[in-house]
Formats: C-alpha cells, structure tokens, sequence
C-alpha cells in the first residue's frame, strides 16, 4: 500500500524493527530484545521473520549493513538506519499520531454523547 | 560444534543455496543467541525456519514458469516453420507440390511471426513481441481468413499477461537463440520420423530398476544424514522416481504426449541447464589456483 504522499506503508514489525534501529545500530540479538522492549512484549520477533524483515528493508534502502563482529564464534551483523529509513520511520509516526488524534477526538464526542445530563430528562 | 548448533546448521539446509551463503552464519548466530542454553531448537523458530524456507523457495517459482513460458513460445514459433522447411525437403508428391506453393505464403504468414515472437521474447523485447503478433493477427484478419486466426488469437492475451508479468526470458540468451534452431531442426526431425512410422517399445523392467537402485543410491549418498528414517525415505522417493521417470522420458520422446509438449519441456531443460548447470561448471573451472 502506498500513501497519498507516495511513502510506501510499513508493517508494525518493520516500524518497530526502524524504530528500534532508529538511535543507533544494532545486530539481530539486540533487534529482538529491543523490539519487545518497545512494544511492551508484545512483540516477539521469531529469527525467521526478523531476517525477513531486514531482507525487506535492506530492499528498500531503508536500514543499511554497518559492520560485522565476531562474539564467541557466533557472527553477530549490525544494521544502521539510512536517512530513507529515518524519513520512513518519522512519516509513520505522523500518520499513526494523526490516526490516534482522530480516534480520540471521536471518542470524546461519543462519550459526550452518550454521557447522562442530569436534569435533561423529564 | 555443540549438539545446538549441529542441529541449527542442519536445519538451515532447508534455505535456497544463495540465501544460505548470504545470510547463513548471521541467522544461525542469532538462533543460537535466542535459543542460547538450549541442547535442541525451540518449536517456535524451527516451524520459522521451514515457513521461511518455503516462502524463499517459492518465490524461485516465477523463474520456472517465465522459464516453462519462453520454452513454450520457441516450441509454438518453431513449429510452423520446421514444417514447412519438412514440407519442401521432405518426400514431397509432385502432385502436391503445386498446393504446397499455393498454401506457402499463408504457412509462411503463421509461421514467421510466432518466430519474431520467440526471439524478441527471448532478447526481452516484449512490446516488440507483442507487436509482431498484432501483426500476424492483422494479416490474417485483412485476407478475412478467420480459420488462421484462433490460435493466434488464443496466444494474444497470454502474451499480453506475460509481458506485463514480466515473465522475461532467464540467461543465457545465447542458449535461448541456439534452441530455436535446434526447435527448427527437431521439428523437421518429428517429420522425417513420423514418415518412417513411430512405435512405443515397452521398456524393459529391468531398465527402470536399474534406473530406480541408481537413483536410490545417488539419494542416499547425496542425503548426508545417516538416520535410518531420512535414509528410507530417500530410497522410497528415489525408487519411486528411478521406476518412472525412464518411462515417463520416453514417452516423452515418442511424442505421447503431443510434439508440442515434447520440445516445451526439452526446450525448458535445455534452459535450465544454461542457468544452473553451466555456470557452476564454469565457476569450478575458472576457480583462482
């Protein structure tokens, strides 16, 4: 899907994955962590779907390979996010802060609705 | 290499090769971050690891059809004309010589554009493909000759959904053009053949268990696992495949199953081996001393 501003839309995990990138860089370990961190645990990326993700974003040129290191034999890749990536991520935001203003604002009017008046009736 | 890891790394197999050599150590790294104090995978990222598997694997699967496509186009655009060149170099009557002439130009007008479709097809020019077959429709609908028309008709949208699927012809080019030629020279073939008479042999058994131990043997081998399950079932699959597939090969060849098919599906090996089987052959040759 693609909004009307022509920002391609991201899924949650992909937003959490740029959100989680988005104050520096990190490997898959540290993704998965942070990414339930973020999302109050609610949110926990399998291996396999985290290296879908960043095939995806990696595609898109939204995050980018920064280095690679070696801890205890096990290869540990870190991700940085790219300017696109950091754009992406603020547009989102946008979009999803505008989505929840609009759900408040109809949420106030149906609980003024549906408040009692007292002295109304009769 | 702890029992964890051994099971990861054989899991991971499951991947397409280039995925694999890509990604392979990185994912298998974060595997054994997350199931880290486990002696074997977690249920949770072993049935994510075979999801995976399968999506990567069938998103290979565009390739085979743009590849069984573009076969079919060489068999469809080589036909006409191999009959034709039969026709004339063949053991034509003289009786029928003066029709053969007569009819020419319409053979040559159904022949020569689905040619000009397999080849612009194959040097990934699908507009022009498209055109030249609007072409021969035009032709056959200005001498009002509506019985010629069917099959090109037929084709015109199918060629129009693949051009906009971009089922573009895989490299190498080289050997896409080679078997139009070779097309061409098969379908003469069938032509000579079928005026000598055709005939199926039964296929002696033996043959096909020849066949199926070969096979079953070569599974086994290539299954590097030595569990006694995996091992039976390779041999059962194995077995399966080796008992058929001489049969199935061919029938294939005598044309069972109609000559188009024939020459689709070895036109569709033949690219296959262009893709796959030759570069690696030449990478291992050109391998640094």
């Amino acid at each position: 899907m693609v909004y009307a501003s022509g920002v391609d839309t991201l899924s949650e995990q992909a937003f959490l994955v740029l959100a989680a990138l988005a104050d520096r860089p990190r490997h898959g370990y540290a993704l998965v962590t942070e990414v339930a961190s973020i999302s109050d645990g609610r949110v926990q990326l399998r291996a396999s779907t985290l290296y879908a993700v960043l095939e995806r974003l990696t595609g898109r040129g939204l995050i980018a390979h920064d280095h690679d290191e070696v801890d205890s034999g096990r290869l540990r890749r870190f991700y940085r996010l790219t300017d696109e990536g950091a754009a992406a991520v603020h547009a989102e935001a946008q979009r999803m802060t505008a989505q929840v203003r609009a759900a408040r604002r109809r949420l106030a009017r149906r609980d003024a609705r549906t408040t009692p008046r007292f002295g109304a009736a009769g | 290499m702890s029992p964890l890891e051994e099971r990861y790394r054989r899991l991971l197999r499951l991947l397409p090769r280039e995925h694999r050599a890509a990604r392979g150590d990185e994912l298998l790294g974060l595997l054994l971050d997350l199931d880290d104090g486990r002696s074997r995978p977690s249920a949770r990222q072993v049935v994510g690891l075979i999801g995976l598997a399968c999506r990567l694997r069938l998103a290979a699967l565009p390739v085979a059809g743009a590849m069984l496509f573009s076969a079919f186009l060489v068999a469809v655009g080589t036909m006409q004309l191999g009959q034709l060149i039969d026709a004339y170099t063949g053991a034509v009557l003289p009786a029928d010589l003066p029709g053969l002439r007569h009819a020419t130009p319409d053979l040559l007008a159904a022949g020569l554009p689905p040619l000009g479709v397999a080849v612009a097809w194959i040097l990934g020019a699908r507009r022009a493909a498209l055109v030249i077959q609007a072409a021969g429709l035009a032709y056959f609908a200005a001498q009002a000759k509506l019985g010629w028309l069917g099959f090109p008709l037929l084709m015109f949208p199918v060629l129009a959904v693949a051009a906009h699927r971009r089922w573009t012809t895989p490299r190498p080019r080289s050997l896409w053009l080679a078997s139009v030629v070779l097309a061409v020279l098969a379908w003469k073939a069938i032509g000579v053949w079928g005026r000598h008479g055709v005939y199926y042999p039964v296929l002696p058994s033996y043959v096909t268990w020849i066949a199926a131990v070969a096979l079953a043997v070569v599974a086994v081998v290539v299954t590097r696992r030595r569990h006694w399950l995996v091992l039976a079932t390779a041999a059962a699959l194995a077995a399966g495949a080796g008992a058929l597939a001489p049969a199935f090969a061919l029938q294939l060849a005598y044309g069972r199953y109609g000559w188009l098919t024939s020459i689709t599906i070895a036109t569709a090996i033949l690219g296959v081996i262009g893709r796959y089987a030759i570069p690696r052959l030449t990478r291992h040759r050109t391998a640094p001393v």
